[in-house]
């Protein structure tokens, strides 16, 4: 699995880590089930975590980081960029949400700003949300238009292989 | 123009179960293992 990576200060004694990771073929084929015609597509998975744990992180890390994932995005031309909230606990006052549905909520507001700031721009999003029987969390697949078909057949496959309605 | 679709998949096999948890555990271990570097002093931080 191939992976980008940086480190983000926020001037304030803290870092955001962040990676992308980059699915290989066996993913693709056998868990996305994504067809052989479409083996040059790129999908690569989000990860993001403080440094710091317990100390807060300053708005000016997330901005960057938006940044970072636009320009990653701008320079795949054949990528599928997915979030999948992890379910680990957080060290916040937001208690009234779960950890992964406060890191959908913020992700998802990071996103707009982005968009509204016209870092970002033609990217279509996907929502996924798991649960709540048995396990809960929430995903996000950003794509172009070119690849809407290979989205719909993972979401396809998604739906009527691993759900149990 | 951007456009969102949103699926909802609220009783999720055990399959997609254990590939979740499975996915979020080789993350876990990835960021750990980027948090390391770091601290030993083997990569760059971004300042933007």
């Amino acid at each position: 699995m191939e992976r980008e990576e940086t480190l983000i200060s926020d001037n304030e004694g803290n870092h955001l880590l962040v990676a992308l990771d980059f699915y290989d073929e066996d993913y693709k084929f056998a868990v996305l089930n994504i067809p052989s015609e479409f083996a040059d597509i790129e999908i690569a998975d989000i990860s993001i975590e403080k440094d710091i744990l317990d100390k807060p992180i300053g708005y000016k890390a997330f901005a960057d980081m938006c940044g970072w994932l636009a320009t990653r995005f701008a320079n795949h031309r054949n990528v599928i960029i997915t979030f999948i909230c992890s379910i680990d606990e957080l060290v916040t006052n937001h208690t009234t949400v779960s950890p992964q549905k406060y890191r959908w909520d913020l992700f998802d507001l990071l996103y707009k700003r982005t968009v509204s700031q016209k870092i970002i721009a033609n990217v279509n999003i996907q929502d996924v949300i798991i649960g709540p029987k048995g396990f809960q969390t929430y995903g996000q697949a950003f794509y172009r238009d070119i690849h809407a078909p290979i989205v719909h057949l993972i979401v396809a496959h998604l739906t009527s292989k691993y759900s149990d309605d | 123009m951007e456009t969102t679709n949103t699926i909802h998949i609220p009783n999720p096999s055990p399959e997609l179960v254990a590939f979740l948890k499975a996915a979020q555990e080789r993350k876990r271990e990835r960021m750990q293992n980027l948090r390391e570097r770091f601290h030993k002093g083997e990569l760059n931080v971004k300042e933007l």
